[in-house]
């Protein structure tokens, strides 16, 4: 009961005060964009920079045509070749088949969604990515014009996020929830695209396709090596390991064996590994100064209200606070504005990365992200605090009895 | 000496020591002994060691040498010493708090002392009322009850309608008058004004000792320095401390 009106009381002191508390506010606010930023270029290594710096791509000769060039077996055959040598870490096969003629359909497990270079998280326009079997990503504004044959689909000509498609077949109905819309920069013109699970693409394709072939779209493969690791060289030489055998020695157009065994394959699209490694190190000398320099600064305020407070802080030991009392006390103001600074910094950001034509959806910042600067600009306070208060011990009552 | 006393101090000394070579000795054997109800008024010129005596007695700063005598059976009933049983309290009566460490002497302060300074040390962002209230915050009391004790306070010293202002929107006085609610709130056992006049024109001043002693009546000690003598009138006792030594 007390602890409350302590806490109360904690927060009339962060409120009233005067201009200072104002600046502190914004500079808490500042704070929490930077961290923020600094922390989700970090949060780029689980996503976006993923296959920027770790994998490389090849992709099937020649689909925008209406028929593939590689079937399924044989992506399947190449993943399996490429995914028995010692550099690689994970290889998926991106996959595709017609529905009539103007409805294509891709694979894309979740879980590999940044390796599928054309439509990956960060191309989303509306909505989410997939996350589970049963959603759809769609193509924006993607039409369907065609005669679907002896189906019968309950499509209406266009399709958006908050929709649902339904299969019918016989008395077995599938019904694929529309997540999102997505930027697609799939050369098939006239096609509308549908991106779903591979259980889910295995599914329609076998029971509503009347089992239209199925083609391989691309491969990504991501090569072993730690991200986190900046000075570290083993994902550089591994992709320069593997990038000339994945395309000379194993795909040869012109000879007959391999091409029936692999398909036509175009050439990898390898990134620059030296730049990406010097990219790494920039990045991460980002997160550290980001993330330094947040605590530093959180440090830094909780020293200073400790220090600003210094007369208030006599006034309550000469009143018997005890020492938890008055940290309460602090804490409370402290943690007030720091958590200001966090919602109104952050909401700037928000707000910013929205008119820039970013949403929260297409994962630029993440729930990780956001804990993490949450755990830095405000979390930090309390261990901050803490240290702070052990200055209490100098902040004598007595000089209270000194007259200003 | 008689054991009427709430407070009582024997031979007392507090020497300072500036640099290696240097000490000042503040206060030298002082014996005072503080019954409740009185005002004692600590006179004396600047240096003499007033507030070294305010310090050592609130327990905000330890003699060098001497004891400082607490009489617990007369203490407030929330307060409990550490390590000593009811009892022994009976027994012994006087505790010498010099003895006492940190935490003990926050609870002395906590429960039986209140203080009001000479630049009264109102909490800037807190309302008049407020700053009363905080005395009682961290203790176990309803909200209801410190809110209904602090408005009697208010009427008491006549600031009923201020209660809702800020310090920097009040006069000396008025802060002064707010000082001493907040000091009264906890209904302490001894109050320790170190100079509360001496930002104050003489009139306030006289004001403000008027209500002191009022406050006195109702059973707390007052112990107050000034150099101002003219105030003695509103004292039950003089002391004069001249070098660190009472003088009669
Ligand atoms: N922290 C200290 N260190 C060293 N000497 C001190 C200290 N505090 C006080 N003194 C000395 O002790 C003596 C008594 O000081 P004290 O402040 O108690 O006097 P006072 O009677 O309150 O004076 P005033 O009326 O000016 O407030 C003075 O000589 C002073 O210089
Ligand atoms: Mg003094």
């Amino acid at each position: 009961m007390a602890i409350w009106r302590l806490i109360k009381n904690s927060i009339r002191f962060a409120f009233r005060a005067k201009k200072r508390w104002v600046t502190f506010v914004i500079i808490f606010a500042l704070l929490s964009a930077f961290v923020t930023l600094f922390v989700s270029t970090f949060n780029g290594y689980t996503t976006e920079k993923l296959m920027s710096q770790k994998g490389f791509y090849i992709k099937a000769a020649g689909t925008s045509e209406n028929t593939g060039t590689v079937t399924e077996q044989q992506g399947i055959n190449f993943r399996n070749d490429i995914i028995a040598l010692p550099q690689v870490e994970k290889v998926t096969l991106f996959r595709y088949f017609d529905l009539g003629d103007s409805i294509r359909i891709f694979s894309v497990e979740p879980d590999s969604r940044w390796m599928f270079l054309e439509a990956k998280p960060s191309k989303i326009v509306d909505g989410k990515y997939i996350t589970k079997n049963n959603e759809a990503l769609v193509s924006l504004d993607a039409s369907i014009t065609a005669d679907i044959g002896n189906l019968s689909a309950s499509l209406t000509a266009t399709l958006h996020r908050g929709e649902v498609l339904s299969f019918k077949k016989d008395n077995n109905e599938l019904d694929i929830a529309i997540v999102g819309e997505i930027e697609d920069t799939i050369n098939a013109p006239g096609k509308f695209k549908l991106f779903v699970s591979d259980t889910t693409f295995d599914q329609i394709q076998e029971y509503y396709s009347d089992n239209s072939p199925v083609f391989c779209y691309s491969i990504a493969i991501l090569v072993k090596g730690d991200l986190f690791k900046p000075f570290n060289h083993d994902i550089k030489n591994n992709i320069e390991a593997l990038s000339p055998q994945t395309s000379i020695i194993w795909i040869n157009p012109d000879d007959p064996v391999e091409t029936s065994q692999y398909g036509v394959w175009g050439e990898p699209i390898v990134p620059d590994a030296r730049a990406s490694e010097k990219q790494r190190l920039t990045d991460f000398l980002y997160f550290f100064v980001g993330i330094l320099g947040g605590m530093v600064l959180v440090l830094l305020y909780n020293a200073l209200i400790v220090w600003f407070r210094k007369r208030e802080i006599a006034v309550l030991r000469a009143m018997g606070y005890k020492k938890r009392e008055i940290r309460i006390n602090l804490l409370g103001e402290s943690l007030t504005i720091s958590l200001l600074g966090f919602i109104i910094g952050l909401s700037a950001m928000l707000i910013y990365f929205w008119t820039q034509g970013f949403t929260f959806t297409n994962q630029v910042i993440t729930p990780l992200t956001l804990l993490m600067s949450f755990g830095i600009v405000v979390g930090l306070s309390i261990p901050g605090l803490l240290i702070a208060s052990v200055s209490f011990t100098r902040v004598n009552p007595i000089l209270l009895f000194k007259a200003r | 000496m008689s054991s009427n006393a709430i407070l009582r101090c024997e031979k007392v000394t507090k020497i300072y020591r500036r640099g290696r070579s240097e000490s000042v000795h503040a206060l030298k054997d002082i014996d005072l002994e503080i019954r409740p109800g009185e005002i004692i008024m600590i006179a004396g010129p600047s240096g003499s060691g007033k507030t070294t005596l305010l310090n050592v007695l609130s327990g905000l700063d330890k003699p060098t040498k001497g004891k400082i005598l607490f009489n617990v059976a007369k203490a407030s009933e929330k307060f409990k010493v550490k390590g000593l049983d009811e009892e022994t309290i009976k027994k012994q009566k006087f505790i010498d708090i010099t003895q006492w460490d940190e935490k003990q002497l926050t609870e002395y302060r906590r429960y039986n002392v209140g203080f009001i300074f000479q630049a009264w040390e109102l909490i800037p962002t807190l309302k008049a009322i407020e700053n009363v209230e905080s005395s009682l915050y961290p203790l176990d009391i309803p909200i209801g009850e410190i809110r209904d004790r602090a408005k009697k306070l208010f009427r008491k010293v006549q600031l009923f309608d201020k209660e809702n202002a800020f310090p920097d929107q009040l006069s000396g006085g008025e802060q002064q008058r707010v000082a001493i609610c907040r000091a009264l709130i906890k209904e302490p056992k001894i109050v320790f004004a170190d100079e509360p006049t001496g930002n104050l024109d003489s009139e306030t001043g006289e004001q403000i000792l008027r209500q002191m002693k009022l406050i006195s009546r109702e059973g707390a000690a007052v112990v107050l320095s000034t150099h101002n003598l003219e105030l003695r009138k509103f004292a039950d006792r003089v002391i004069r401390l001249h070098d660190g030594q009472i003088t009669y």
